[in-house]
């Protein structure tokens, strides 16, 4: 249970680095819409909060917080350092 | 929020971070490499094997005492488990006639009970204990003097954390910002994601290790309400009455057994076992919850009778401001954290330390630029510049000499532990005199590069030099040793790859402008005055 | 300059004294009260740095603080004049 939460959060900071006009565009090719955004960054919300009840659910509801901030950190760094050092696919046009 | 409100802010946390920015990355980078100190404990005793049955050596260290001071006042014993080298043990001697009883512990009166439940000796060595006591003791200094000063860093890094959440202007827009090759920018970058990526870790740490030094910064509370301190710890911490030596003979029960029976009581693994007039028919034994069990440090304890084996105590339930001091050291420490979440710990710390590194080189970085003359850097700039490559350079490469030192000094030399340390010391002095007359990129790239060299080069001797090779590790599912192995080697990568990056740095495009917009005479911002 | 005086013993001192004044006016177990109060007081040191610099002159930081202080201060020496300590 805790790799899906891991899952979740990995998932949440994807689209929320994706929902940023510069690495959209980089890796899907268009610059993102107001709409858009604001479903990505909703749904990235919405499975961050979920990566909650799975961590306690593993691991209780001490340690399950800790790791749950733990998770979201350690996510937010993988998901960075692949926007940020992964060789993106090249432009079309 | 206003405009002047973060500048003021902004100023804050440039100077609260640089005043003591050094020292705050000895303390981070010592206390991340601490996350690991079980580990290192056994991995820089390598002759030592893994402890498999706990219950042997516990029995060992029975039988040991028993022979070695059957009369003591007291015995201590740590539990042993496969995290550790073996069961650390002490006794304390019956104080003679009119002799104030000894507190220190002596190294006549403490020994080390290996897997096979006898006594061994490994090399003499501090182990992860080193970077533990160095990350608030500091070293070469009074203790009481470096805690101080430590508190005062932990306040000033809090201070800097809390003023560069406000400071930093697009925290989410820039969350996933890195501008690539553009000078100052990158590093603004690099310090922000460091920073923010591992807040709640930063935020995390830095309150809580204040919080376990608030008895000697913040004893003012206590003060407020109590009129003798005593009366406040006798409040928190219950303890049952003290018993007079009886001077009846009675043996000592069999510590196997009342260990089982406390666990089950207390519903956790035991850390420490405490016993007080061994053999004699007045014997307590004191057995503590392991940290590594729970998240308060407050660890409950049990008080058994040491003739019959009898639960004479239980600590009182503590109350909910004690739990969340305790919960609050707790996680300071991560003692509870299993293999997984010591790796998030770990790597937090590191992304820490490098918040702190990046800026330090970021001030360098930003002032360079506004130099009125870079031919003349002011002292200021000089100090920190050089400062930086020796101290941010030193430390990893002193603690890539002192694991060196940790394998090759001879076995018996005296104080072989303290050498290793001042191996590590040595290293830093070295590297600031090397910074200083060296030019700051031939500096970095050489001190890093060393470093990089030594910690690849030391799982290598550890397979021919030691019992405890990487190969031989993995084959026997020791994960401890093998994952130190790996991570030595893997971070002597790192630091080589950084050190090759920084050889092939090229500023090409302010070499144009300082071209067109500088006479020819004076020279590049990058090459200062030697 | 000034804020530095302000901030760091200044600072310092504000967040102890309304330790001081927490502990001593907080209800409940006084064990308990002064472990919360002390916990508190970090918090309160490190916002009263923060605002040493945010005030709109080094005068108005110092005496700002000096008056947060001594009126900590006074409330704990009534408390205990009024209560007493245990």
């Amino acid at each position: 249970m805790i790799w899906l939460a891991l899952l979740c959060a990995l998932i949440a900071f994807a689209l929320f680095g994706l929902s940023m006009d510069d690495h959209h565009n980089r890796r899907l090719g268009t610059r993102p819409t107001q709409v858009r955004k604001r479903r990505m960054r909703g749904v990235a919300w919405g499975m961050l909060v979920m990566a909650l009840p799975l961590s306690a659910g593993s691991h209780g509801w001490v340690f399950g917080p800790i790791l749950w901030l733990g998770l979201i950190m350690v996510s937010a760094g993988l998901v960075f350092l692949y926007l940020n050092f992964a060789v993106a696919p090249a432009k079309k046009g | 929020m206003s405009k002047s409100f973060r500048q003021s802010q902004s100023f804050l946390h440039t100077w609260s971070g640089l005043v003591l920015g050094w020292l705050l990355f000895f303390i981070f980078a010592a206390g991340t490499i601490a996350f690991w100190r079980e580990g290192l404990n056994r991995w820089m005793r390598p002759e030592l094997p893994r402890v498999e049955q706990p219950e042997v050596v516990l029995a060992g260290a029975q039988r040991f005492l028993q022979g070695k001071a059957p009369d003591a006042k007291s015995w201590f014993i740590t539990m042993p488990s496969d995290r550790l080298p073996g069961a650390q043990i002490f006794w304390q001697p019956q104080p003679k006639e009119g002799e104030k009883p000894r507190r220190r512990r002596g190294r006549d009166t403490q020994a080390l009970i290996g897997a096979s439940g006898d006594a061994v000796t490994a090399r003499d060595t501090r182990g992860g204990e080193f970077f533990y006591r160095f990350h608030f003791d500091l070293h070469y200094v009074p203790v009481i003097w470096a805690r101080w000063l430590v508190g005062l860093a932990a306040m000033m890094m809090l201070v800097a954390i809390l003023s560069g959440i406000v400071t930093h202007k697009k925290i989410f827009k820039d969350f996933f910002t890195l501008r690539r090759g553009k000078g100052q920018r990158s590093w603004l970058d690099g310090h922000n994601a460091t920073a923010v990526l591992a807040l709640p870790f930063h935020l995390m740490i830095t309150y809580t290790g204040l919080v376990t030094l608030m008895a000697m910064l913040m004893p003012w509370a206590i003060v407020a309400n109590y009129a003798e301190r005593d009366r406040f710890y006798d409040a928190v911490f219950a303890e049952p009455e003290a018993v007079e030596r009886a001077n009846q003979p009675a043996p000592l029960v069999n510590l196997v057994g009342v260990v089982r029976d406390a666990e089950k009581r207390l519903g956790g693994p035991i850390g420490y076992i405490d016993i007080s007039e061994p053999g004699d028919s007045s014997a307590r034994i004191t057995l503590s919850r392991s940290g590594t069990s729970m998240l308060s440090a407050r660890v409950p304890s049990l008080v058994y009778d040491g003739a019959s084996g009898r639960m004479l105590w239980q600590s009182p339930e503590p109350g909910g401001a004690t739990v969340t001091a305790g919960a609050m050291v707790g996680l300071h420490a991560g003692r509870f954290a299993d293999a997984g979440l010591r790796w998030i710990y770990f790597l937090c710390g590191v992304a820490g330390s490098v918040m702190v590194a990046s800026g330090m080189v970021l001030w360098v970085v930003k002032r360079r630029e506004k130099l009125p003359d870079p031919a003349r850097p002011h002292f200021g700039f000089r100090l920190v510049e050089r400062s930086n490559v020796g101290i941010l350079a030193g430390f990893p490469l002193g603690t890539a000499c002192m694991f060196w030192a940790n394998r090759l000094l001879p076995v018996g030399m005296q104080d072989r532990a303290q050498w290793e340390v001042h191996t590590l010391f040595l290293a830093i002095a070295f590297s600031i005199i090397y910074a200083c007359v060296r030019r700051p990129a031939q500096a970095w790239v050489a001190l890093l590069g060393a470093t990089g060299a030594l910690l690849c080069a030391l799982p290598v001797y550890n397979m021919v030099g030691t019992p405890s090779g990487l190969f031989a590790m993995i084959a026997q599912g020791d994960y401890v040793m093998a994952g130190a192995d790996l991570t030595v080697f893997v971070f002597g990568l790192a630091f080589g790859a950084v050190a090759l990056r920084v050889s092939r740095y090229r500023p090409a495009e302010k070499r144009k402008r300082a071209a067109r917009s500088v006479p020819a005479t004076a020279m590049p911002a990058l090459e200062p005055a030697e | 300059m000034l804020r530095v005086l302000a901030a760091v013993p200044l600072g310092y001192a504000v967040g102890s004294l309304w330790g001081m004044a927490l502990a001593r006016i907080l209800p409940g177990d006084r064990s308990q009260v002064t472990i919360a109060a002390t916990l508190a007081a970090f918090a309160l040191c490190a916002f009263a740095a923060m605002w040493a610099f945010a005030a709109r002159s080094g005068w108005r930081a110092f005496w700002t603080l000096l008056l947060m202080g001594g009126l900590a201060g006074a409330i704990t020496w009534l408390s205990i004049l009024v209560t007493g300590r245990i």
